[in-house]
C-alpha cells in the first residue's frame, strides 16, 4: 500500500495531490499572479508611454526593469547560498540548477518588487531583496523551511530602515516615488502620494476628502489610484483569487474572512463615526489589503495548514490590519499583520493538531478557543474604540 | 592548563559573548558606537579582574570559605555591586559624555551572567594569580566581541567610526561615492540581533568545518594503522 502521507517539507501534499507536484503548483501561481504582472505594466509602463509625460524612456520603462532584475538577484543570490552552504553535496552545475529550480528563487524577488513603490531606489531595492532572501529564507534553510515569509521581511526591513529614500523618486527627489510619473503630473496637488497616506495625515475625515482626490471608488476597483506596484488594482487580485482558488492553489476562504472581517470592523467604527458603506468599501479597495490576503496570507509555506488553523489565521490578520492601519503610526498594516501572525502560525497549527486528532472539540481544546476568540474580540473592540 | 591558554581562551575558544551567550542585554543595547563598546569594555575589565580577585582570596581562606558557603551568591553580589559603584562614579565624574551614553547599563554590570559565572564557576575554585588572568581574558574577549558588533552597526548604520571622543573616522564619502545612505536597521536592537546571530553563525560554520577535518584526519589516521 503506498502512503498516505508523504514525509516533506512544506508545502504538505496529500499523496493524492501529489501528481501535481510543487513545480505545478507554483506554475499555477505564476498563472495567478500575471494579471497583477500585466496590469502594473499597463499602468506604469504602457499609460505612461502613450501620455509622453516621461523625461527618459528610461524612467518609463523602470517598473518593466525592476521586475525582471528583481527576481533575476533573488534567484543569483539562493543559486550563491546554495553554493556556500551544500558545496559538498554539489559536484556538477547542472546540480546546482536543479537546486535552484527546486527552490523556486524568483519568488521572493518577484513579490518585493510588487510590493515597492514604482519608483524606489535601485540599491534600495536589491538591498531589501538580498535580505529578504538570505536572512528570510535560506538562512532558515531554503524553501519550505522558512518561518517568515521572505517577501514580507525583505519588505519590512525596506520600510522600518529606508525610511527616508522609500518615499522619494529615484529620478526626481521632489517627486513621491509611488507616484509614476503619467500620476505626478495629474496626482500632483495632493498632499500625501497614495490613499493610505493621504488619509493617514486627515484630521476630518469626508467622502470628499479621502476618496475624491483619486476620482471615485471605480477607480480604485480598477487600480488606477497610485500605490505600490502591484497592489493597487482589486480588478487583477480578484481575477488571481479566482484562478487560483478553482486550481487549488490557495484557499480561496482566507481572502475570504480576511478582508470580511476588516470588512465588518470598518463598517462599525464607520457608522459609528457617521460615514456611509463607502468608508469600510475604501477600507478594503486600498493599499495592499487585497494583494496581501490573497497572495501573501495564503502562501503554503508559512501559513497554517488545516482549514480551522487558517480561518484562525485569517481572523487574526483582519483585526490586526486594521490595528496597525488605522489605529497605529504607520499608514499600511498589512504587512506587519502578516508578518506578526507567521510568528504564531506554529501554536495555531499545534493546537488545530489537537483538535484534529479526535475530529471533534472536547472539554480540554476549549480554552484555546475561548482564548483565541476573546483576543480576537479584544482586538475588535479596541480598534471601533480607538477609531471612534 | 598553562597560564597562556589560560589568558588566550577567553578571545576564540571560550569568548564569553560568542560562545558561552553570556551578557548578551548590554551587548545589544550599546554597541551603537565604538566609543561605547571600549568604554563597557573597560568598565567590565575593571569590574571583572577586581571580583575575581576578591572572590578568589576569600575562597583561599579555609574559614571564611565554609562561613559564606550558604550565602555566597549574596556575598558575590554584594562585592560585584560595590565595585559597579566605584566605576560608575568614576565615570561620572571623569567620562560624564560616555557616562550618559552608556546610561543604565553600567550599573547592569551588577547583573551581567559572566561577573558572576566567572566568580562561581573560576575564581571561587582557583588561585588568586589564575582568576586575575581568567578575569583579564575573559574582560578582553568580551570587549573584543563587542567592538566587533559594534564596528558592524556603527559603520553600516552610521557611516561612522567612533574611537574616542572627537576621535571620529568619518566613512559618509564613501557611501555617497557609491551613491547609497546608511541602512539605519542597523542602529536599532534589531539590527543588533541580526549582526550577533551573523557572527554567531560564522562562527559555528568555522568551528563545524575544523571538526569536520579533524575527524576526516582522525579516519584517515585509523585506516592507515
Amino acid at each position: 500500500m503506498a502512503t498516505k502521507y508523504l514525509v516533506t517539507n512544506a508545502p504538505y501534499l496529500r499523496s493524492a495531490d501529489h501528481s501535481r507536484s510543487t513545480h505545478t503548483i507554483m506554475r499555477d501561481l505564476l498563472i495567478g499572479l500575471s494579471p497583477v504582472i500585466l496590469f502594473s505594466i499597463f499602468k506604469n509602463v504602457i499609460l505612461v508611454l502613450i501620455n509622453g509625460t516621461y523625461n527618459s524612456v528610461f524612467q518609463a520603462i523602470y517598473p518593466l526593469i525592476t521586475l525582471i532584475v528583481g527576481p533575476l538577484t533573488s534567484y543569483l543570490l539562493e543559486m550563491l547560498c546554495i553554493f556556500i552552504m551544500k558545496r559538498k553535496e554539489i559536484a556538477k552545475f547542472s546540480d546546482l540548477l536543479i537546486e535552484v529550480k527546486n527552490g523556486f528563487a524568483f519568488f521572493p524577488g518577484l513579490f518585493i518588487v510588487l510590493i515597492s513603490p514604482v519608483y524606489v531606489n535601485m540599491w534600495v531595492l536589491l538591498t531589501s531583496i538580498a535580505v529578504g532572501e538570505v536572512i528570510g529564507k535560506m538562512l532558515f534553510g531554503g524553501f519550505g523551511q522558512n518561518i517568515f515569509n521572505p517577501a514580507i521581511v525583505g519588505r519590512a526591513f525596506m520600510a522600518f530602515s529606508f525610511s527616508n529614500e522609500i518615499g522619494v523618486s529615484v529620478f526626481d527627489a521632489s517627486l513621491n516615488s509611488y507616484l509614476n510619473s503619467f500620476e505626478a503630473t495629474t496626482i500632483d496637488s495632493i498632499a500625501g502620494a497614495t490613499p493610505l497616506i493621504r488619509y493617514s495625515t486627515l484630521t476630518e475625515i469626508t467622502y470628499d476628502n479621502v476618496v475624491t482626490p483619486f476620482g471615485n471608488l471605480l477607480n480604485f476597483f480598477l487600480g488606477t489610484t497610485p500605490g505600490a506596484l502591484g497592489e493597487t488594482s482589486v480588478l487583477a487580485c480578484l481575477i488571481g483569487c479566482i484562478y487560483l482558488s478553482i486550481r487549488k492553489v490557495i484557499d480561496y476562504k482566507v481572502p475570504l474572512i480576511y478582508v470580511f472581517v476588516v470588512f465588518i470592523n470598518t463598517l462599525i467604527a464607520g457608522l459609528i463615526i457617521g460615514q456611509g458603506i463607502w468608508y469600510p468599501v475604501f477600507q478594503i479597495m486600498s493599499g495592499g489589503l487585497m494583494f496581501g490576503a490573497v497572495y501573501m496570507a495564503t502562501e503554503p509555506v508559512t501559513s497554517p495548514k488545516t482549514n480551522l488553523g487558517r480561518i484562525m489565521n485569517a481572523m487574526m490578520l483582519g483585526v490586526l490590519t486594521v490595528l496597525f492601519r488605522l489605529v497605529g503610526n504607520n499608514p499600511e498594516g498589512v504587512a506587519t499583520a502578516i508578518i506578526t501572525m507567521n510568528i504564531f502560525g506554529l501554536i495555531i497549527n499545534r493546537y488545530v493538531v489537537r483538535v484534529r486528532v479526535d475530529g471533534k472539540l472536547d472539554k480540554n481544546e476549549i480554552p484555546g478557543l475561548v482564548i483565541f476568540l476573546s483576543i480576537f474580540m479584544l482586538i475588535f473592540v479596541y480598534n471601533i474604540i480607538k477609531i471612534v | 592548563m598553562t597560564k597562556k591558554e589560560n589568558f588566550l581562551k577567553g578571545f576564540i575558544n571560550e569568548n564569553p559573548l560568542f560562545v558561552l551567550l553570556l551578557g548578551t542585554c548590554p551587548a545589544l543595547a550599546i554597541t551603537t558606537t565604538l566609543e561605547n563598546a571600549l568604554g563597557m569594555g573597560i568598565a567590565f575589565i575593571f569590574v571583572l579582574v577586581m571580583s575575581n580577585t576578591i572572590i578568589s582570596l576569600i575562597n583561599s581562606f579555609k574559614k571564611l570559605k565554609e562561613l559564606i558557603q550558604p550565602v555566597r551568591i549574596a556575598v558575590y553580589i554584594v562585592i560585584i555591586a560595590s565595585l559597579v559603584t566605584i566605576v560608575e562614579m568614576l565615570m561620572q565624574a571623569y567620562l560624564p559624555e560616555l557616562y550618559n551614553s552608556l546610561g543604565v547599563f553600567i550599573s547592569l554590570i551588577t547583573v551581567n551572567c559572566i561577573v558572576l559565572g566567572r566568580a562561581e564557576a573560576y575564581a571561587s575554585s582557583n588561585k588568586v594569580s589564575d582568576s586575575v588572568i581568567d578575569g583579564i581574558s575573559m574582560g578582553l574577549g568580551y570587549t573584543f566581541a563587542l567592538i566587533i558588533i559594534s564596528l558592524a552597526r556603527e559603520l553600516l548604520g552610521n557611516g561612522t567610526i567612533t574611537i574616542w571622543g572627537n576621535l571620529v573616522i568619518n566613512l559618509k564619502g564613501v557611501f555617497e561615492f557609491l551613491h547609497i545612505t546608511p541602512i539605519s536597521f542597523f542602529t536599532s536592537s534589531a539590527g543588533a540581533f541580526m549582526v550577533l546571530g551573523i557572527i554567531l553563525g560564522i562562527m559555528q560554520a568555522i568551528k563545524n568545518s575544523k571538526e569536520a577535518k579533524k575527524q576526516e584526519l582522525e579516519k584517515a589516521k585509523k585506516e592507515v594503522k
